[in-house]
């Protein structure tokens, strides 16, 4: 399996959810829509942990893989079924990070590589979200 | 100024552990009975859906209803002197009850119907029990039309019914099976996803003592306290995933870092599988957040001593309340 290689403007985010967790990645383009679910996500109660740049591996359609992208070397190394993909969107049960990835405002990925947890800092606004690596945890509660 | 008087308290309180069996009687030892699974019950809706003065029988045709899953028709015909009400839509993949109180039977009866999305006949149920003058049987049709009859002759008169959505699960063991292996594979996914989730920020030995049985100590080294995290036997792994939880799915307990037991506690993430709420506890703590836990968490079995409690009061104030207000 190739290494995927780190994009100067790529950023992250993990999202724990009932399934697990779930990493979508974006870029400049995006970081506009991208801000407005994290916006909403911290007015929900939601908490951030930003660390440092990482590896990761974007998950890409098979049938989003075209001969340009061969020809530049720009193949992700984690390609599934398009009906595997469609399948991973709904389990997602986040109807706020499924929009994003089926308006193709960010793709879902894997973290590769290791990561110190005492890297991790917690985010104060979203704007500290959307322009790193990050960590999404959903409210917490007494029980 | 903490660490040193924490230090100090705990030689204390060891050296009056030594004394206390020459001063003392021993107390008898308290078993502590072992912890429960946790029974999640899934929430089930019921909705009200005529009003008391009014009789099913006598209600207009093809009212509308609009309930959670879908939109129900309640109609009503009469066959002889049985009347037969219907409700028809109900989506075939959900299973309801229909609880229906009647007067002018005996001692106000309630019929109790499960109706399903199969041929089968739905089963009757009475409290309290009356053998009926005229005896009827029920069916269900599988395209979505529900029905249900009364089961007396003469005048009755129906005043209030619920529609209640009950787990499916309960009523057909073909859906159950059928079930049972996709959520194998869920949880199999889900389990598999956060010990890599884990192994990716450095857990990975931890995880492995903890899903062994054992404990696991996370701390941050500015602080005085550890988090030691515990899975018993109870505990499952697959917590979170198929079922609500609204507790943390293992054992949490607060210490300082000199061993005195501070009180355990209870904090946990909506929707989130065991693994991953072990994951979120590390993060905290390690990220040296550990406040946003001990602000939210409820706090059990709390240390008795109080000098111990008022040393960690004043270097954390906001635990004033959940430490010394009992």
């Amino acid at each position: 399996m190739n290494t995927a290689v780190i994009e100067e403007n790529c950023f992250s985010c993990t999202f724990l959810n009932s399934l697990g967790d779930i990493t979508i990645v974006w870029d400049e383009q995006n970081k506009e829509h991208i801000l407005e679910v994290i916006r909403k996500k911290m007015s929900e109660g939601y908490s951030f942990f930003t660390t440092k740049k990482y590896m990761f591996g974007k998950i890409t359609r098979k049938s989003a893989i075209t001969t340009r992208d061969l020809n530049r070397g720009k193949i992700e190394d984690i390609i599934i079924t398009d009906e595997e993909f469609d399948k991973m969107v709904t389990d997602m049960k986040d109807e706020d990070i499924a929009s994003l990835v089926r308006n193709k405002q960010a793709s879902p990925a894997k973290i590769k590589g290791k990561k110190e947890m005492t890297a991790l800092v917690k985010a104060s606004k979203p704007e500290d979200v959307i322009a790193s690596q990050s960590v999404g945890i959903k409210p917490i509660r007494g029980g | 100024m903490s660490f040193a008087q924490l230090a100090i308290r705990e030689a204390a309180i060891n050296q009056s552990l030594l004394l206390a069996p020459l001063l003392a009687d021993i107390p008898e030892e308290i078993e502590e009975e072992p912890q429960l699974p946790a029974i999640v019950t899934p929430p089930s809706r019921s909705t009200f859906i005529t009003s008391d003065s009014t009789a099913l029988i006598t209600q207009s045709v093809d009212t509308n209803i609009i309930l959670p899953g879908g939109e129900f028709e309640i109609t009503s015909a009469t066959t002889g002197n049985i009347t037969s009400s219907y409700i028809r839509n109900i989506p075939t993949n959900r299973w309801y009850m229909v609880q229906t109180s009647a007067t002018n039977v005996p001692t106000n009866a309630t019929t109790l119907r499960v109706m399903t999305s199969t041929n089968s006949t739905a089963t009757t149920i009475m409290t309290p029990y009356f053998t009926p003058t005229t005896s009827t049987t029920s069916s269900i049709i599988y395209d979505g039309t529900g029905t249900y009859t009364n089961i007396c002759s003469g005048q009755v008169i129906y005043t209030n019914t619920y529609l209640t959505e009950v787990d499916c699960n309960i009523h057909n063991p073909n859906v159950q099976r059928r079930r049972d292996f996709g959520v194998k594979k869920l949880i199999k996914g889900s389990i598999k996803r956060a010990l890599k989730l884990l192994d990716n920020f450095g857990m990975e030995e931890d995880t492995k003592i903890f899903l062994n049985g054992e404990a696991i100590e996370v701390s941050h080294p500015d602080s005085i306290f550890k988090f030691v995290i515990h899975k018993d036997k109870y505990n499952k792994v697959s917590a979170g995933i198929t079922n609500a939880i609204y507790s943390t799915p293992f054992k949490l307990s607060l210490f300082t870092k000199s061993n005195i037991h501070v009180a355990d506690l209870c904090v946990y993430a909506e929707n989130t599988p065991m693994l991953d709420q072990l994951f979120m506890v590390a993060m905290y703590v390690k990220s040296g957040n550990e406040e946003d836990l001990l602000r939210k968490a409820n706090y059990r079995a709390l240390c008795q001593d109080k000098e111990t409690k008022e040393i960690i009061v004043l270097e954390h104030p906001y635990m004033k309340q959940k430490l010394l207000s009992r």
